[in-house]
């Protein structure tokens, strides 16, 4: 009874540790889901297309954001540094990363593209670039109006 | 009021006993504070041109996830095959505390030859530790324990099949008598499930199990209508019968049919059995709880449930190694005494918590019977896990976003 009682508190400690290390835990799982009504709708999806495509599209948007991820890191790293210590190099690396990222979600998105056209038909695929755009719009709109953002300097801190 | 204390002692959780567990209760708070304050509007989560932070790529479709869960019932009468037992014996009632965790070690994923069957491996490491509690009204406790860690597959095929293993090598004894009732067991399941669409699949399999109170070679046969981030009925022999109501992304409500059970060691210290020479004995129970469900989500990492109901077709018994040999594998624990329970009402309720990231599954079906295998088989054939905390619930038509939820999904150029 004893180890169950240890683990059970190592239990709620690494509870609290979660609750504390991830203050901006990004709620993805709710907008993939949003995501998936969107998307079936706009394109008519049959279950059978259903489900080939979406495997194929999720590991396309797993692989665009670990590339925009390291893309991510070399911004981060011009944007907030300090002026006077970074080097020429820092610069070029982000340049780099920029060009790389470019030219990586170009292959990216050929690979991802001659996959779909094998699953759904030319016009469903061109759809879905066009529901893309559209799905931001929609999330943009469905936002509570509550929450919209303020302008900086009111209701911060 | 000296009449009560033993009341009151059965009615409550023994955890809450005592004052040191004053300390669980602290840390309890503190995560309730943490989470409270996770995506308060205080952050700079409202900053729309201020870089989202780099993070790791996700490695694993299924997040690693702990778990508790307590169950019980009340002091019911018994009424079993040896008169002086019987007598002994007296009233009996059942606690049981579990602790689980899983883990994935590895993660394959792959396109088939034809570039668009997306085929995956998962290899889960599995740990599990939980203490069951027989109280009879004429013994002292006994704290039955069981930990085990273990190994899992699942490898979905990318088309109809998904297979599933799972390996539970665990030991079991009693803290009466630690050193003289400790024996390693083994239990593990084998599963193929066949699915042509989201709304229909058929299981198949094997397992050693020691869910009804003895070691048993049963088949796997199970089948399921309905889509799992919906509405489902789910039938799975030997493990259980649902019908699940998948509200939104916070509430899922279930009734369910499932036998809960398992073969523990028990130390022979208050002489049940004759022979005083035996040190152990085995102690098998097992009964089929019948109830109602809620399971409340709490956000991405955190769940807990709530179930209770009927417990009926109660028993357990007890057997002895000298009354019968049972080295051979297949052979049926011989059993000196054998009682019915009567029917009582139980509670069950436990909490979750998963870690880190996990790669996209939204609209993937055999992603999603790839984590429903992995929560309807629980780690340490217990038939006790959290349940599907992970497959997506279908967006609400009328939920509404926050600001947090999107403001780091556009680029600058999406605002033009």
């Amino acid at each position: 009874m004893k180890t169950l009682k240890y683990i059970t508190l190592l239990f709620v400690l690494l509870l609290s540790a979660e609750g504390f290390a991830q203050p901006k835990q990004k709620p993805s799982d709710r907008i993939d889901a949003m995501k998936v009504a969107f998307i079936t709708k706009r394109l008519d999806l049959t279950s059978e297309e259903a489900e080939k495509f979406w495997p194929v599209y999720n590991d396309y948007q797993d692989k665009r954001d670990a590339l925009r991820e390291e893309l991510l890191r070399a911004k981060r790293k011009v944007k907030n540094g300090d002026p006077n210590v970074l080097t020429d190099a820092d610069y070029e690396a982000y340049l780099q990363a920029e060009t790389t990222y470019q030219q990586k979600d170009a292959d990216l998105q050929k690979e991802f593209l001659n996959r779909l056209r094998k699953v759904l038909p030319k016009r469903k695929v061109a759809l879905l670039l066009i529901a893309e755009d559209d799905f931001k719009k929609e999330l943009l709109k469905r936002m509570s109006k509550d929450d919209k953002p303020k302008p900086s300097g009111k209701g911060q801190d | 009021m000296q009449t009560m204390e033993p009341e009151l002692k059965h009615i409550m959780p023994p955890v809450l006993h005592r004052k040191t567990n004053v300390l669980l209760l602290v840390f309890l708070l503190l995560s309730a504070a943490g989470f409270a304050y996770s995506g308060d509007s205080l952050g700079k989560a409202h900053d729309v041109l201020l870089l989202p932070k780099p993070e790791k790529a996700p490695k694993h479709y299924i997040r690693s996830e702990a778990f508790f869960s307590r169950y019980g019932t009340g002091f019911r009468p018994a009424q079993g095959n040896v008169m002086i037992l019987d007598q002994r014996l007296g009233e009996y009632s059942f606690q049981h505390y579990n602790v689980g965790f899983y883990a994935p070690l590895m993660t394959k994923a792959w396109f088939r030859k034809d570039s668009v069957s997306f085929a995956n491996f998962h290899l889960l490491f599995t740990v599990n530790s939980n203490t069951a509690v027989p109280q009879f009204t004429g013994l002292d406790d006994h704290r039955l324990y069981k930990f085990g860690m273990g190994l899992r597959g699942i490898y979905n095929t990318g088309k109809n099949w998904i297979w599933f293993f799972d390996a539970s090598p665990y030991s079991v004894g009693d803290r009466y008598n630690t050193r003289q009732t400790r024996e390693g067991r083994y239990a593990s399941i084998l599963v193929a499930s066949w699915s042509r669409s989201p709304e229909f699949c058929v299981r198949v399999g094997v397992t050693r199990t020691f869910l009804f109170g003895d070691r048993l070679h049963l088949p796997v046969v199970g089948i399921r209508w309905g889509r799992l981030d919906k509405m489902y009925i789910s039938v799975l022999f030997p493990r259980q019968v649902t019908a699940a109501w998948v509200i939104n992304k916070t509430f899922t409500v279930s009734a369910f049919s499932k036998p809960f059970g398992g073969l523990y060691r028990f130390s022979n210290s208050d002489s049940i059995y004759i022979n005083q020479n035996v040190k152990v004995l085995e102690f098998g129970r097992w009964e089929l709880t019948n109830g109602l469900r809620v399971d409340v989500n709490c956000g991405n990492s955190f769940s807990f449930f709530v179930a209770g109901g009927k417990s009926l077709n109660g028993r357990y018994s007890f057997s002895s190694p000298d009354f019968q040999n049972n080295s051979k594998p297949f052979a049926r624990l011989g059993t000196f005494y054998v009682a019915k329970v009567d029917p009582a009402l139980f509670l069950h309720f436990g909490i979750s918590a998963r870690f880190g990231k996990a790669k996209r599954i939204a609209g993937d079906r055999r992603l999603y019977e790839v984590i429903d295998m992995n929560g309807q088989f629980d780690p340490g054939d217990n038939n006790d896990g959290p349940g599907n905390t992970q497959i997506p619930a279908k967006f609400g038509e009328k939920e509404k976003l926050k600001y947090r939820d999107v403001s780091d999904l556009f680029d600058t150029n999406d605002l033009y």
